[in-house]
């Protein structure tokens, strides 16, 4: 028993170093071995819309180093997009895009909209990294970071439309688009590019809520 | 006497199956070596790690075996975000198609589909760089982006509209690794295709618009083949990864 314990912790501990690392050695992912020829991949036809992002069944790690699944937005209103935090030139812009739009919207709309940031960079940006962005950007409770393995980062980047391109130097060329999400998981609206008025980012949000 | 028969049914259904899975899951290995991405110096040379390639594109027949092990990907139950309408539109039904089609390459297959596929068959979809290095290859040379002849049998497949019949796997030519229609077949999935950024999206003051109208340097080169190359490159960049395209199949590398 207790060596099982102190597995779990090294485990544990391995998940958390790195979240590129495969999601095998992960307790809670031990379902994901071989998840591909295992049928849980959808959930039950009509359960969840076609176009929705909570077909995603891959398993991520919050910055607080908890699990995290696509439903858990299920029932929100969600503002996401997908950063990387070492990154020098479009991300604090992105970054400066987001919390504009939550600044912007009234304080009844701010207090029910989530902000959901996914690393495109699992190889770097550790839950302990993610929770330091989020100090350093002062977010609140109201923002999730989150990170998984490359193959699920993949898959995330391909469902929002995201292209992203590792460079040679390090950090990525990337699109830069702001989602967001009905309490469905379905996207409703896009912002594309930096810099944008965000009027209608806040009305679509404003809609979703009602 | 019954078992006996039972028996002779068994092997002749065998060697059917034989014949039919001829081209299913066979490798060839391939050693790495170096690829230049498009839009790049010398300096930024991606080094590719040695891996093995399916000889062969995934096969309708291939794929039939794919859906019928894993229902959630037979036409009527595929989710539109992992798959468009067009997925296995060619197919008359969830699990059949013209029998003459039994050995082309499967088409009309989004990336979401071909990953599961490969992943399913312990196997990954191939990088960009690693699909592009075995696809530098002729007959009888690893690296035959100088061979004038090549270039020009590469590039009029690629202005030749579609077959309307897809011909079977293994129709065009087998390559120095032992890898049949990298050309001249269908296009292929790779795992890394939206790495492909041709429009101004990313950050302002990179290098990525620069890299683009750069790309017409490298155009003068030496390298006509850069040409076919990059309607490949352009392709990858105009598709979305649940897009369902009659000309686009995929093969598995592991």
């Amino acid at each position: 028993m207790k060596t099982t314990t102190i597995a779990s912790v090294i485990l544990y501990t391995m998940l958390a170093a790195s979240c590129s690392q495969a999601p095998v050695t992960a307790p809670a992912a031990k379902q994901e071995v071989r998840s591909c020829c295992s049928k849980n991949n959808a959930p039950a036809a009509g359960a969840v819309s076609d176009e929705s992002l909570f077909n995603i069944t891959s398993n991520w790690t919050t910055q607080y180093g908890t699990p995290f699944v696509t439903t858990d937005l299920s029932g929100k209103v969600t503002v996401a997009a997908m950063i990387f935090t070492s990154c020098q030139s479009a991300c604090p812009r992105i970054m400066a895009d987001l919390k504009n739009i939550s600044t912007s919207l009234n304080a009844a709309d701010r207090a029910r909209t989530h902000f959901l940031l996914i690393t495109m960079d699992p190889a770097n940006d550790t839950p302990e990294r993610l929770k330091a962005f989020m100090k350093e950007h002062q977010l609140d409770s109201m923002w999730t970071l989150v990170c998984a393995s490359d193959d699920a980062t993949a898959e995330m980047a391909n469902v929002l439309g995201v292209r992203i391109k590792k460079l040679s130097g390090g950090g990525f060329d990337h699109s830069n688009t702001v989602y967001v999400l009905g309490k469905d998981g379905v996207i409703s609206h896009r912002q594309d590019g930096l810099g944008q008025d965000p009027a209608g980012t806040l009305q679509a949000i404003h809609t979703l809520l009602q | 006497m019954k078992n006996l028969v039972f028996l002779l049914l068994m092997i002749c259904a065998l060697r059917a199956q034989s014949h039919v899975a001829d081209t299913f899951g066979r490798m060839a290995p391939v050693k790495g070596g170096k690829y230049l991405p498009l839009y790049s110096s010398d300096s930024q040379r991606v080094l590719v790690k040695p891996f093995s390639i399916d000889v062969y594109s995934v096969t309708n027949a291939d794929y039939l075996r794919f859906v019928m092990a894993h229902p959630e990907w037979r036409k009527s139950r595929t989710r539109k975000i992992f798959a468009d309408t067009g997925y296995l539109r060619h197919w008359t039904s969830d699990t059949t198609f013209d029998t003459r089609l039994a050995n082309s390459p499967v088409v009309n297959v989004s990336w979401f589909a071909a990953k599961k596929y490969c992943e399913c068959m312990g196997k990954r979809l191939p990088k960009v760089a690693e699909w592009e290095l075995v696809a530098l290859a002729n007959e009888r040379m690893a690296d035959a982006s100088r061979d004038k002849a090549f270039n020009q049998w590469v590039l009029n497949w690629v202005s030749r509209p579609s077959h309307k019949v897809l011909p079977t796997v293994g129709s065009t030519f087998r390559n120095y690794y032992g890898v049949y229609d990298m050309h001249g077949l269908v296009w292929e999935w790779t795992y890394d295709f939206n790495s492909a950024l041709t429009t101004g999206e990313s950050r302002g003051n990179s290098s990525l618009d620069n890299t683009f109208f750069c790309g017409g340097g490298s155009f003068d080169s030496k390298d006509i083949n850069n040409y076919a190359a990059f309607m490949r490159f352009a392709m990858r960049s105009s598709v979305k990864a649940n897009y369902c395209v009659p000309n686009i199949g995929f093969r598995c590398v592991k």
